[in-house]
């Protein structure tokens, strides 16, 4: 594809384009990497954003005086488009589970330098190009005021159940997360959803596409969707659903069955920042950073030493690892994966 | 005979114009019918794709649909506003002119962003609907074709205005009088009169909003529902979304297709009437 | 008699029918525009209307958030060089087209003024293609590119209708007395200019303002303009900020429409 896009066609054109048309490639700018005192970072936009802000991104300005860019709902696509025509953007990405390691199965992201973490303190361990951050619980929210006890879906099954529980819904625009909730949802036992029957999952799907009232790209809309009232259940996460309980009082969220995953940070391949790209990394990852920050998120930090220090009640919206309807995403599956189905996907989602 | 003076004056004045035009616009539309034959390749296999992909056939449809509904209901209505500017004295009808000239002025995210404020589940012609009907109502009037068309219309109802107001106000009067005279009563004068007379412009206004809506963009992606995205949101999304480059190319080439053949009989038949 | 009163009562039934239908279809214009202002001067926890009380704040919101006030700048910033850009090369075009005949001009006019029948985003694929070739998009120059090359019609449109109106003779004579080509444009032409100018500049000016597509497809995370902002604001959050942006272009629209009515005014034969 990257070839089809550009790099043969672009060798043709030149020696196919009359001198008008090769003219502007003597224009063609060269990226020029300087020190700078810049970094872009994007991220999920909304609360979570605010919370990084807050418990992150706040101290490490003070500290290396960069000035943070911010840039909401990262998406590999954009990443691809970028890296394809080497012009390159965003310098930190923060890449959920999937959309992490298919994104490294791509080659997009650019290698750690040495000694950016305290490995003896994480507990789940970085790849040469991707840290896990924390783990998020995604599920099912709903207003209690509209739908109380009862009349509102717990797990994935009732989820699908358009029948039992009649509204209109979210689902992510992308098939992480999705199809897993699909398949829980027609009765894969969580152990056995891997490898996920993908053809199985569209077909569940199908049944309930009508019902979705929206593919939610930009996280906040998981829980503004409900808040307005355009639909009556969401899939959303746990503490997106807790920060909106603490302003507006009223959104729950159903710990009955959760998908849990790792969120990465990555840096880009020819990121115009960045030597300040794995100083930002290596700061989202120190104890005191992790449990600010993760205070404020309620989810579960990758720094051992974070975790005693959150209060208890952040503790209590900490994604549940024993839960045994819980499903922990496969971020090895989704690498070799995440392409080929996202693009399924996403097709599947227009028609 | 052109004389070399003139010329030269034209070469003057012209030049940084047209260099532009070559430059940004001539060059990208050669690189889109380029790219959407694979390059220097010269394979048809993304027309072929496309051709034989559900997706694309349906949106086709869905774009010539929606299009052809809303200059329909467009025309209708700016029919009616034409109708109404005709009839009053000058004063009055720059007036009135005004309550068209402001929405045709008015961004389109503007509109759209109303409309979701008023078309909502918990919107406000529902919130209103149900205080008339005494119980809840939550019709379903945005992110679906609905909200498209009302969005599209309303878009397109000022363009439709002001040709037909022309060929309107261009009517003798004495025809009118005449038809008056005959005995004849005020249907039949606007079906006798009125309206062939106003062809001219209703075929204007038609080929104008024949163009805009095959090519919307902005209104199908925020007042519709995935089913309702029309050729213009697959080319972004080829473009954005799978990084396709060849695919998006070749639906805009038949994008650019299906706007010339629309256009070019009624061009035709807009000469031929005037 | 008698056939006359009835069709005097009919055409009456007739025209009050017309009256009604068109009052509506006013409404349904006006309508949108209407009513996000009162939600602008709402409060900014949510959207209600009648909003419960009134404020400035969520205008202060709109004009504190570097969200929001960095694409602002950089709508303006666009919008002006644009605007500057395609007056310099537009209205000199605009002059040579109405003035003087040369081999091919239909061709070139025609080319020129064609970003007015191709869809936008045929336009902004295209250059979303090209200038990615030439590794400068997200740049702010690309999305000026952009603009001229979609405001240039306008501008030509209207500077050839002014143009049209002049009396040639007064250019004749400014060279039989030995003035350049260039200063003949200058002290004859562009003066007597001015309405259409005026004109033209607002056009221009509007319509990059408010450009949604090709901006869409050009802008970069730092170069992205408020329509560019605004709209995945209105696809991904219902802020009621965004009430109070609306609000805003809606008065830029209306100032342009009033000085548009205006000028049409001052020059009668524009009409």
């Amino acid at each position: 594809m990257t070839n089809k896009g550009n790099g043969i066609s672009r060798r043709n054109f030149i020696i196919a384009g009359s001198g008008l048309l090769a003219a502007p490639a003597v224009l063609r700018a060269t990226s020029a990497t300087a020190a700078s005192n810049q970094l872009t970072f994007v991220t999920w936009g909304g609360t979570y954003k605010d919370a990084l802000v807050e418990g992150a991104i706040k101290s490490f300005t003070e500290q290396t005086g960069v000035q943070v860019t911010i840039i909401d709902t990262p998406d590999l696509a954009k990443v691809k488009a970028q890296v394809s025509t080497g012009n390159v953007q965003w310098d930190v990405f923060d890449a959920p589970s999937a959309i992490g390691t298919g994104g490294a199965a791509e080659g997009y992201w650019d290698d750690f330098d040495d000694g950016l973490f305290d490995l003896n303190d994480l507990t789940l361990a970085p790849s040469n190009n991707l840290v896990p951050f924390y783990t998020y619980a995604g599920g099912i929210a709903y207003d209690p005021k509209r739908h109380p006890e009862g009349s509102h879906p717990t797990t994935f099954a009732e989820y699908f159940d358009v029948e039992k529980f009649p509204g209109r819904r979210t689902f992510r625009d992308r098939p992480s997360e999705t199809l897993e909730a699909a398949l829980l949802a027609d009765g894969v036992a969580p152990k056995d959803l891997y490898p996920l029957d993908v053809d199985r999952a569209f077909a569940a799907l199908d049944r309930v596409k009508p019902s979705v009232a929206s593919w939610v790209g930009a996280t906040p809309q998981t829980v503004t969707l409900l808040q307005t009232g355009e639909v009556d259940f969401s899939y959303s996460y746990a503490a997106r659903v807790r920060a909106a309980q603490t302003d507006n009082g009223g959104l729950a969220f159903s710990f009955a069955q959760t998908i849990n995953a790792s969120e990465y940070l990555a840096v880009l391949k020819g990121a115009p920042n960045r030597e300040n790209a794995m100083k930002f990394v290596s700061h989202m990852l120190k104890p005191e950073v992790q449990a600010a920050t993760m205070e404020i998120l309620a989810y579960t930090p990758n720094s051992k030493t974070a975790l005693p220090l959150m209060s208890e009640d952040a503790r209590k919206w900490l994604p549940d690892m024993n839960n045994p309807n819980n499903v922990i995403l496969d971020d090895a599956w989704w690498a070799e994966n995440f392409e080929s189905v996202t693009r399924r996907f996403k097709e599947w989602i227009l028609m | 005979m052109i004389r070399t003076a003139e010329m030269r004056g034209a070469f003057f004045f012209v030049t940084p114009a047209t260099l532009l035009t070559l430059t940004i616009l001539a060059v990208p539309l050669f690189y889109i019918f380029y790219n959407s034959v694979g390059g220097a390749g010269l394979s048809l296999a993304a027309f072929r794709d496309l051709l034989s992909s559900g997706l694309f056939l349906r949106t086709l449809a869905t774009t010539v649909i929606i299009a052809v509904s809303s200059a329909v209901l467009s025309l209708v209505l700016g029919y009616i506003i034409a109708l109404h500017l005709t009839r009053q004295p000058p004063k009055r009808r720059s007036i009135y002119m005004m309550l068209v000239l402001l929405p045709f002025w008015t961004s389109v995210l503007v509109k759209c962003y109303a409309f979701t404020v008023l078309l909502g589940r918990a919107g406000l012609v529902n919130e209103f609907l149900s205080w008339v009907a005494g119980s809840p109502v939550q019709l379903e009037l945005v992110l679906n074709r609905i909200g498209v068309l009302i969005g599209m219309t309303n878009y397109l109802t000022p363009f439709v205005v002001f040709p037909i107001l022309a060929s309107l106000l261009a009517i003798d009067p004495a025809v009118y009088r005449a038809a008056t005279v005959m005995g004849a009563g005020p249907v039949r004068i606007f079906f006798t009169v009125t309206l062939p007379l106003s062809l001219p412009g209703i075929i204007a206004a038609l080929s104008s909003v024949m163009v805009m809506g095959l090519g919307f963009f902005v209104i199908p992606a925020l007042l519709g529902g995935p089913r309702d995205a029309m050729l213009s949101n697959l080319v972004d999304f080829y473009t954005r979304e799978t990084l396709d480059w060849n695919m998006a190319s070749a639906a805009g080439v038949l994008l650019l297709g299906l706007v010339v053949l629309v256009t070019v009989p009624l061009t035709i038949l807009r000469k031929r009437k005037a | 008699m008698l056939i006359r009163q009835i069709s005097d009562s009919a055409s009456r039934r007739y025209r009050l029918l017309g009256t009604t239908l068109a009052s509506l279809v006013y409404l349904f214009l006006l309508l949108p525009i209407v009513i996000v202002v009162p939600i602008a001067f709402g409060p900014t926890n949510g959207i209600a209307f009648p909003p419960e009380s009134y404020s400035l704040d969520l205008f202060r919101l709109f004009l504190s958030s570097s969200d929001w006030i960095g694409p602002l700048l950089q709508s303006l910033k666009v919008a002006v060089i644009s605007t500057v850009v395609v007056l310099l090369v537009g209205v000199p075009a605009a002059y040579g087209i109405a003035r003087f005949q040369f081999p091919g001009k239909v061709v070139i006019a025609g080319a020129m003024m064609s970003s007015l029948v191709i869809p936008t985003i045929v336009t902004a694929l295209g250059l979303y293609l090209y200038f990615s070739y030439l590794r400068i998009t997200g740049t702010t120059f690309a999305i000026v590119l952009g603009h001229v090359i979609f405001t240039m019609p306008y501008v030509l449109v209207m500077m050839i209708a002014g143009v049209q109106k002049l009396d040639q003779n007064l250019e004749f004579g400014a060279q039989l007395m030995g003035a350049t080509r260039l200063r003949m444009f200058r002290t004859v032409v562009l003066p007597q200019l001015v309405p259409s100018l005026i004109g033209a500049t607002l056009f221009a000016f509007l319509i990059s303002f408010d450009e949604v597509v090709i901006s869409w497809f050009l802008a970069g995370p730092t170069t992205a303009t408020l329509p560019v902002k605004m709209y995945s604001a209105i696809k991904w959050e219902i802020s009621p900020v965004i009430a109070a942006v609306s609000t805003m272009l809606t008065a830029i629209s209306l100032v342009v429409c009033l000085i548009m009515v205006a000028l049409q005014k001052t020059t009668p034969s524009n009409g």
